[in-house]
């Protein structure tokens, strides 16, 4: 062998290794292309680097062209080569058709609830509320199947946040086992399963209520389009959100807000009546001074009888006006202040335990509050609407050895001839239905203190809560939109014993038997 | 059209006069069958066919699957393949004709467990349209499998790597759904796209969506053309 036969086997030699190493390239680069298009396209965070490794991976495709040229040409002139190319790319391109199509279809669905009752038919408010959406809302439903009364309720959930996913890509639902996942339940603040959440990325919403018309109210609420608003009233001396003093109601204003509402004051002189009557969710008098004129006691009294909700904070020494306007509801202010000796540091200030506070939306969850200086409200007849006595419920009372002490001067001593023994009650929740047709109620708290809710004394005990959960019973009913309910359309089976018996036996029996014995037959004479 | 029917007559004797078809019906018919009697057993049932449609969706799968394994395995193995491939016949003619009879013993199953609304007419008052819907739903999902099982028989020509390719690629379908749950942005959307359930749900209650029409017809196409595909690749191969 010569030399030049030995120089042309080993550059020949070399070649091959090269164009070896090129499509190795190539393939390296393919897989490096298809890697960075799947980050691209679903890992967001890594967008930048499924750039970068889409041009290394293009790099490498173009080395192996470099490298392999000859490789690939003879490939693709080969008929296998072309056949293979011919069917890969038909096969990309019915996919990419596919795609393109199913894409389209996806942004235009026609979808039509074919059910008796059109159980599935989003009303047109919610298709309105949702429409509006315009930034991402997410909606946990929390469930557990330890529980299965609340089988019913989940589907019924399921079913509607679907329907609301439909109709607006914004929104998105999940069906969280709260057992399994507690750490998201906690992360928005869930404790019962059968609470469905709201959430933006700074609002968080909580219903219990399986229903179009809470869904959209929360929805309304978590995105801002429609937020309850809770008016404090202003001119006769109440405590004000915009005080940040130590007897200023800011605490009180921040909680809400927390709690999704928007708060603001009303000035029955100044305001327009029909800020009040449309646009106050729940009215707040707290601590007045001075009386209301005729004109304002009207429009509160009418502001109440159209199914209105006020929460009444009322000091020793309340104006009558006041006074009189809460026995409209058949809540009566008694004249003195409580005594608590068992708070002995502050025998003015009584404090409520749990054990004192009557079963109620209101107090159930609620510890310890504290009341400085606090009058004693009774459940009293309404001449004009006697009824009403019967919607009175005491909510907190003082401690049995307290007393309401009724004389101004001396000694504060309980005097058995004058003072009302305890306990005293000295907090009434009042739920009056103001028309039986639509179901609507009017609903008055009153609290004989307006201490316990200042800046002061606001994050001691329960005293928060008491005054939030007050805002948020008084508030529940009052949806921010009107759906009406849907006829089910659960159509009951009854069966008698015989019947389901003959169902089990002729579906899970007969049907393959007969099947087999066809089969059967058809052996038989084909044998 | 005439190749299609004459494919379609000649794979519906082969399944008619073959155990395959009965027992695979039996067993569909009977585990409907008792899914359906246990869904009316409870303390308040309702007259829907919602307990046994739900779950015969996956069975339709799996029955999908093993309906279609020896179609083209079957043809490969003994060789009758090539015979089918180089008559007048066209690679999509054999695809759909087999296809076609697949289907058809499909819904002559369903036919059958048309027994079990007609029980409810009988004894109840339901709601006729997400009956309808619900049957639309197994006849989709069905034709899906079908296509899955056909494309799983064409790669190989042992049955039961395919029946076992097929049911991977159903069972694949069935867990993005799942899979979506712990993911987020495009990729969860598009894993819950790709999922069956979640497009078999709403036409089981009643709802009539485009999206999951589209979404089955597609899967369908997809698989048949690749199918035909596969076919045609034997000749250049």
């Amino acid at each position: 062998m010569d030399r030049g036969q030995n120089l042309r086997q080993n550059i020949a030699g070399q070649r091959t290794l090269l164009e070896d190493l090129g499509l190795a390239a190539g393939a390296v680069g393919i897989l490096g292309e298809i890697g960075a298009g799947l980050l691209y396209l679903f890992v967001e965070p890594l967008q930048t680097w499924a750039i970068r490794l889409s041009l290394v991976a293009m790099l490498l495709i173009a080395i192996s062209i470099g490298l392999s040229w000859r490789a690939l040409l003879s490939f693709l002139r080969a008929r296998q080569g072309r056949y293979g190319l011919n069917t890969a790319v038909m096969i990309s391109a019915l996919l990419a058709i596919i795609i393109v199509v199913n894409v389209i279809g996806v942004n235009n669905p026609i979808r039509s609830d074919l059910t008796a009752t059109r159980q599935f038919t989003l009303a047109p408010q919610t298709e309105a509320v949702l429409n509006q959406l315009e930034k991402p809302v997410e909606a946990f439903a929390f469930f557990t199947p330890r529980m299965p009364q609340l089988a019913q309720s989940q589907q019924e959930a399921v079913n509607l946040l679907r329907e609301y996913s439909v109709t607006n890509r914004n929104f998105s639902y999940e069906l969280v086992d709260i057992d399994q996942r507690p750490s998201i339940a906690i992360q928005y603040g869930v404790t019962e399963p059968g609470t469905v959440a709201f959430a933006t990325e700074d609002r968080t919403q909580l219903t219990s209520e399986v229903s179009e018309r809470s869904f959209t109210t929360a929805l309304l609420q978590v995105s801002g389009q429609g937020l309850k608003t809770v008016c404090f009233l202003e001119g006769h001396g109440e405590r004000t959100i915009y005080d940040p003093s130590g007897t200023g109601f800011s605490e009180a204003s921040l909680g809400l807000e927390r709690d999704n509402y928007l708060v603001r004051h009303f000035n029955s002189v100044t305001d327009a009546p029909e800020d009040l009557l449309q646009r106050c969710t729940v009215l707040v008098i707290a601590g007045p001074q001075q009386d209301l004129t005729e004109d304002e006691l009207g429009l509160l009294n009418e502001y109440l009888v159209q199914s209105g909700k006020a929460f009444f904070l009322l000091d020793p020494g309340a104006p009558p006006t006041f006074k009189y306007l809460l026995l409209q509801w058949g809540v009566g202010v008694l004249p003195g202040f409580i005594v608590d000796p068992d708070n002995r540091s502050d025998p003015l200030t009584p404090i409520v335990s749990q054990d004192l506070m009557a079963p109620s939306p209101i107090t159930d969850v609620l510890d310890t509050a504290f009341f400085p200086e606090a009058v004693s409200l009774r459940s009293m007849v309404n001449p004009d609407n006697p009824g009403l006595i019967e919607s009175v419920f005491p909510i907190v009372a003082s401690g049995a050895r307290s007393w309401l002490e009724t004389s101004e001067e001396g000694d504060i001593t309980f005097d058995e001839s004058q003072d009302l023994p305890g306990p005293v009650p000295m907090g009434m929740m009042v739920e009056s239905i103001v028309d039986p047709e639509s179901g609507t109620v009017t609903r008055v708290v009153a609290i004989g203190d307006s201490d316990f809710a200042r800046n002061d004394f606001f994050l001691g005990r329960s005293n928060a809560d008491l005054f939030l959960n007050s805002v948020n019973w008084l508030s529940d009913q009052e949806f921010l939109i009107s759906v009406r309910p849907k006829a089910s359309n659960f159509r009951i089976l009854l069966l008698s014993d015989l019947q389901w018996r003959f169902i089990l036996i002729s579906s899970v029996g007969l049907l393959p038997i007969l099947i087999i014995s066809l089969g059967g037959i058809t052996w038989w004479l084909r044998r | 059209m005439r190749n299609i029917w004459a494919i379609t007559y000649k794979e519906l004797n082969t399944y008619l006069s073959s155990p395959i078809a009965y027992v695979l019906a039996a067993v569909f018919i009977g585990l409907a069958g008792l899914l359906f009697s246990l869904s009316l057993g409870g303390s308040f049932p309702e007259a829907t066919v919602r307990g046994f449609v739900g779950p015969g969706v996956v069975l339709l799968l799996v029955v999908g699957s093993l309906l279609t394994m020896r179609l083209l395995a079957e043809e490969q193995k003994l060789g009758t393949l090539e015979l089918l491939l180089t008559s007048p016949i066209i690679d999509a003619q054999v695809v759909l004709g087999k296809f076609l009879a697949s289907f058809l013993i499909i819904v002559g199953m369903l036919v059958l467990s048309l027994y079990f609304p007609i029980l409810l007419f009988v004894f109840g008052d339901p709601d006729p349209m997400p009956i309808v819907t619900g049957y639309l739903a197994m006849v989709v999902v069905g034709m899906t499998a079908l296509a899955i099982g056909i494309f799983s028989s064409s790669l190989t020509s042992n049955q039961i790597v395919a029946v076992v390719i097929s049911l991977g690629i159903n069972f694949i379908l069935v867990i993005t759904d799942i899979a979506s749950r712990y993911t987020s942005g495009l990729l969860a959307d598009v894993l819950r796209y790709v999922s069956v359930s979640a497009h078999t749900s709403d036409l089981l209650l009643g709802i009539l969506d485009s999206r999951h029409i589209l979404y089955f017809l597609s899967i369908t196409v997809f698989f048949l053309f690749v199918t035909v595909r596969m076919l045609e690749s034997r000749r250049w191969r």
